[in-house]
């Protein structure tokens, strides 16, 4: 929880000194492969947990219907606030061009 | 890029599975959280030069808290409509929903409370909960709604999924994700437990 606070933290505040956008584009290839590794090394762990791969057979359709259950509720329920939220924080010359 | 996205994933798993050896597993599985902090890193460093979308995003206000809030009814409303097919009980489908994604938590809690099946459940479904988010947000995000993408998520909002909102969302949107995954990491383990303590 500290590492996901502080690594945030220190990106914000390195982009606060003046004439940090210079190095704007090597942070976003940055990221890129920090998304790749962080995927890649998700699914490496996944695969890894014998205990993940076997129980998929066993209990992995109730898993799943439950997990698409939960998904298509949020999503049915955040559906609804969605013109809030993008009314609210679009520039106004861009929420007049929609 | 959706497409090497879901690559990246299924490609680890199979190398997990198939190829690698524990003890590479375990340096790779160390690794990760380098990985999110670096991604963390540029999301931070990202936003601290949009200052206009810090200031859009606080005419939210209290409004703010809706995401979170939604995400979480909704969760728990598609639990219980989907568990009585999966021959759960009300409280039993609950109290997995209420994990919002954090399987780790989730399993191991509902384990220690003295449901071994149902944490398992619970863990299973909690991580094909984030491995369909994964799948779905830059879909979402891109052709729909920013916005909307924040909802598949659940707690990962704030640390794995928001790389991907950052990716394929705005400033506004990740803003807002990072409330969102705040606010159900700290009712994870509040709900889980409560909704635990109900089954018969």
């Amino acid at each position: 929880m500290w590492g996901v606070f502080g690594s945030l933290l220190v990106g914000l505040l390195l982009g606060l000194i003046p004439g940090a956008k210079r190095w704007h584009t090597t942070s976003k290839t940055l990221g890129t492969i920090g998304l790749f590794l962080l995927l890649g090394s998700m699914g490496i762990e996944l695969g890894g947990n014998a205990g993940i791969m076997e129980s998929l057979g066993h209990i992995g359709a109730t898993a799943t219907v439950l997990a698409i259950g939960a998904i298509a509720g949020s999503l049915a329920l955040v559906w609804p606030l969605v013109p809030t939220f993008r009314k609210m924080t679009i520039p106004k010359e861009k929420s007049n061009e929609l | 890029m959706s497409w090497l996205i879901l690559a990246a994933v299924v490609g680890g798993m199979l190398l997990g599975n198939y190829v690698l050896s524990p003890q590479q597993i375990a340096f790779i599985t160390d690794l990760g959280p380098w990985a999110l902090y670096l991604v963390l890193f540029t999301i931070g460093y990202g936003l601290a030069q949009d200052r206009s979308a810090w200031h859009r995003f606080s005419r939210l206000g209290w409004r703010v808290l809706l995401m979170p809030s939604a995400t979480i009814l909704g969760s728990l409303l598609g639990v219980a409509l989907v568990g009585p097919w999966c021959g759960l009980a009300f409280y039993e489908s609950l109290s997995v929903g209420a994990g919002l994604g954090w399987y780790s938590l989730s399993g191991a809690l509902l384990s220690s409370l003295g449901f071994s099946t149902l944490g398992a459940i619970a863990f299973l479904c909690n991580v094909i909960r984030e491995l369909l988010a994964v799948v779905t947000i830059p879909w979402l995000a891109t052709k729909i709604d920013p916005f909307l993408a924040i909802a598949p998520g659940g707690a990962t909002t704030m640390d794995t999924t928001l790389s991907l909102l950052a990716r394929y969302g705005t400033n506004e949107s990740v803003l807002a994700a990072l409330i969102n995954g705040i606010v159900l990491t700290i009712a994870v383990p509040i709900l889980v437990p409560l909704f635990a303590s109900l089954i018969n």
